[in-house]
């Protein structure tokens, strides 16, 4: 035997590339205390698990599938377990059918139940994992009118849903991380970011408003700056983002993604040259109107569910916030090291002449469709 | 903003298809349910490679009596792994590999395994593209036997789909396989092939195949199949379609065969040649690639002159029919937000579903895993669909770096240069 196995071993390239995957398609509806649904199950798949080629002719005939009926029906309510609060749902499986789907010949079996309260949902799938490692249990499940897919596997059997607000609360909470992600990935909304704090906190001289007098530096003393400046480029983006998101207004992408890298390019300038004066909070404003059509481009991306875009949106600005905030944080405690009397001079100038340069090419290539800094060592 | 994540984006964009696909785009949705008309009917004709994975699950012999079960003991449980894991690589299965996955997921703590059950894991991830973890088991084989021949020939086969031509060199090297000597020189001739030494590889296999009889039987197949894809690269056309048809005369049902076949078929122009070719091999052992393949001859048929107004009513039906088998498929398979067969999407989204941006991204994420000369060339031409000059450059240089020849390479980067085979 292992003579043979190692001869195989040693003939076949085995990479995956033939057939199906064995998968299986559950669709469950929940209306009021009403469960109604359907199964399909792949005629292979009830072979292995069950036996249905009584005759051993490698054939498997509707006779067959209906003699064994009794015994599928127990394999197939021994593997759902569908629970509604705290009541265990009473399922029916109705009169078969058959499917050919593109991934073989289907077993298609009704579904129909009596549940509790719907307000929260456990689905418990187990159909096939004791023989195939591999089988999926694909599901969409649709609850108060809103369809959910649901990817069982040996990992991740059970699923529990709640209508309208636990859903609402799961995408919201997504959207807040794609928010955060977006703004740590974004390159050109944080230099910008940083180009516009470089010059508060390196500044050669700190005045109060007031009465133009030099004030002695602390750390504190940039805080009500950057907070004027955080919180105007966070109103613009959000006016631009709501607006672009709900199709209020629109703007051409590649115009966006110019302006911003141009945004990029005269904030370092800004930081070598100092032509700003002080007026950094309006500058923020009104480039962080041009980036909230970027954010809004991302955000499309994203398929926004049609249902819960406000929820969504706003959980996708918020998450953006976060991620600034985070920056602030990191960037204003380094900043503040980089004002010593010998390097302060040298790191403006530095750092404006990067955020400069990398503004510059951005702008060309998004001008141009050139991929300058493209330095691929990976394809992807 | 872009030119980061692209990587990324493409995973959100997957994760978010799976998520958010509606109810109409599930595949259960597609076709409409029928009650059979007869008791009599056949749903459904089992593959051998089921019937015999259906007989050792319910441990039953070839007349179906029930024969007495052994104990679970550390021999049994390998000798069911040995022989499950026989039927998942003689049909290449899904549902066979599947489950020699679940036996050895559960595996009792308290047997030992054994360089055979490593052997058999290393084989199940490499089969599902787990090329990383299919190192880590032949490492766990080496720990136990250095010498392990077939573990050796695995790691030399993943170093050659993964481009570490260094690692599938190192172990082609250490190779000894006594009675297959003929194996070792075509494992260090397939990384010579593509390391810049392709023509004197071809000319040392011409000379191997000029007496094939010296050869054992069953090593044939490889040679044939090694051969042919060098000289197919270096575009000695007619000596790889001669390698190729004994390949396929040797093993009538080898998806690898039949794939390099039917692509040199369709690059001659010769699709009506390439449905043949297909026509006797049972649908169970059509791999997908080839299901792409034959779809895409039978829409070249279509859209050329030789179809006759007779013949166009049948020809467009067959067209319509897999075209929507395989754009069926892709969505179901892409539910299930794994195990997505990129390459083959791939080349359905460019040759067929006219959707080059979707093809190159799909390219791009199957060349980050796997990087023979078939998958460069694919990425190369979704690059050029998509007018991706740098990216285009950058495989130029990546071949140049690893001396991956292949004219068709050459044609797409130097349109203008007339390539000499």
């Amino acid at each position: 035997m292992i003579r043979t196995i190692a001869l195989l071993l040693l003939w076949f390239p085995m990479l995956a590339s033939a057939l199906s995957l064995s998968d299986s398609y559950l669709s469950l509806g929940f209306e009021h205390e009403r469960l109604q649904g359907d199964w399909q199950v792949a005629l292979s798949d009830i072979e292995l698990a069950i036996g249905v080629d009584i005759d051993g002719n490698g054939e498997i005939s509707w006779g067959e599938v209906q003699r064994k009926k009794p015994e599928i029906d127990r394999w197939l309510m021994a593997n759902i377990h569908v629970q509604s609060g705290p009541s265990t749902c009473e399922i029916n499986l109705g009169d078969y059918m058959v499917n050919e789907l593109g991934s073989g010949v289907f077993l298609y079996v009704p579904i129909s139940g009596l549940c509790g309260s719907n307000e929260e949902v456990s689905v418990e799938y187990t159909l096939l994992f004791d023989i195939d490692a591999t089988h999926r249990g694909i599901a969409t499940i649709n609850m108060a009118g809103e369809n959910q897919t649901v990817l069982f596997s040996p990992a991740n059997p059970a699923v529990t849903l709640k209508d309208g607000e636990q859903s609402l609360f799961a995408n919201a909470y997504r959207f807040l991380i794609e928010g955060i992600w977006h703004i740590w990935i974004g390159f050109d909304h944080i230099l910008f970011l940083v180009a516009l704090l470089i010059p508060i906190v390196l500044a050669d001289k700190a005045y109060n408003n007031a009465d133009k007098k030099v004030l002695d530096w602390t750390w504190k003393t940039p805080l009500p700056e950057i907070l004027k400046v955080v919180t105007a480029f966070t109103v613009a983006h959000s006016i631009t983002l709501i607006l672009a998101t709900l199709g209020v207004v629109s703007l051409p992408s590649r115009l966006v993604e110019i302006a911003i890298a141009l945004s990029v390019v005269v904030s370092g300038l800004n930081v070598i040259f100092g032509f700003f004066r002080g007026r950094h909070w309006q500058i923020a404003f009104m480039f962080g109107l041009v980036h909230g059509f970027g954010f809004a481009g991302v955000l499309a991306e994203l398929s926004l569910p049609r249902e819960q875009l406000i929820a969504s949106l706003l959980a996708f600005n918020v998450g953006v916030e976060i991620g600034q905030l985070t920056i602030v944080a990191i960037l204003i405690p380094v900043l503040t090291l980089a004002r010593a009397p010998m390097i302060r001079r040298v790191a403006m100038i530095s750092a404006g002449f990067v955020v400069t340069i990398a503004g510059s090419v951005w702008m060309i290539e998004r001008m141009f469709g050139y991929s300058l800094l493209s330095i691929n060592t990976s394809i992807v | 903003m872009r030119f980061t994540r692209n990587g990324f984006a493409q995973t959100v964009a997957l994760t978010l298809s799976c998520l958010f696909v509606p109810l109409f785009a599930l595949p259960g949705a597609v076709a409409a349910p029928f009650l059979p008309t007869s008791d009599g009917q056949v749903l459904e004709t089992l593959s051998p490679s089921l019937i015999a994975l259906s007989r050792e699950l319910h441990n039953t012999n070839s007349t179906g009596t029930r024969v007495s079960s052994d104990q679970p003991t550390q021999e049994y449980q390998q000798r069911q792994l040995l022989e499950r894991y026989r039927i998942a690589l003689s049909s290449q299965d899904p549902r066979a590999y599947g489950n020699v996955l679940r036996l050895l997921e559960t595996w009792p703590e308290s047997f030992e395994k054994t360089e055979q059950v490593h052997l058999v894991h290393a084989g199940v991830l490499q089969h599902s593209h787990a090329f990383d973890a299919a190192l880590v088991e032949l490492d766990q084989v080496f720990k136990k036997n250095p010498q392990n021949d077939q573990a050796l020939l695995m790691r030399a086969q993943i170093g050659l789909v993964m481009g570490n031509y260094e690692l599938a060199m190192e172990s082609c090297e250490r190779l000894q396989l006594p009675f297959h000597p003929v194996l070792r020189v075509n494992c260090e001739l397939q990384v010579k092939g593509v390391t810049g030494y392709a023509q004197e590889a071809l000319q040392t296999f011409n000379e191997i195949l000029s007496d094939p009889d010296r050869m054992l039987q069953d090593d044939r197949l490889e040679i044939y199949l090694s051969a042919g894809d060098i000289a197919h690269r270096l575009g000695q056309n007619a000596l790889a379609q001669s390698y190729y048809r004994t390949a396929v005369e040797l093993s009538p049902y080898s998806p690898y065969a039949l794939a390099h076949l039917s692509q040199l078929l369709l690059e001659n122009d010769e699709p009506g040649k390439m449905i043949s070719l297909l026509e006797p091999v049972p649908e169970s052992s059509l791999s997908l690639e080839l299901k792409v393949l034959r779809a895409l001859a039978w829409n070249e048929l279509l859209d050329g002159s030789a179809t006759d107004a007779r013949h166009k009513p049948i020809a467009e039906q067959r067209v319509s029919q897999l075209n929507a088998e395989l754009e069926d498929y892709f969505v179901g398979s892409r539910l299930r937000g794994e195990a997505f067969s990129y390459k083959e999407f791939s080349l359905y989204a460019l040759t067929i579903a006219d959707n080059p941006a979707e093809a190159l991204e799909a390219a791009k994420l199957n060349w980050a895993v796997q990087k023979e000369p078939s998958d460069t060339l694919l990425l190369a031409r979704a690059a050029l669909a998509m007018g991706n000059k740098e990216l285009l450059t950058t495989l130029e240089m990546w071949t140049d770096a690893t001396g991956t020849e292949d004219v068709r390479l050459q044609r797409l980067f130097f349109p203008s240069v007339a390539v000499q085979p």
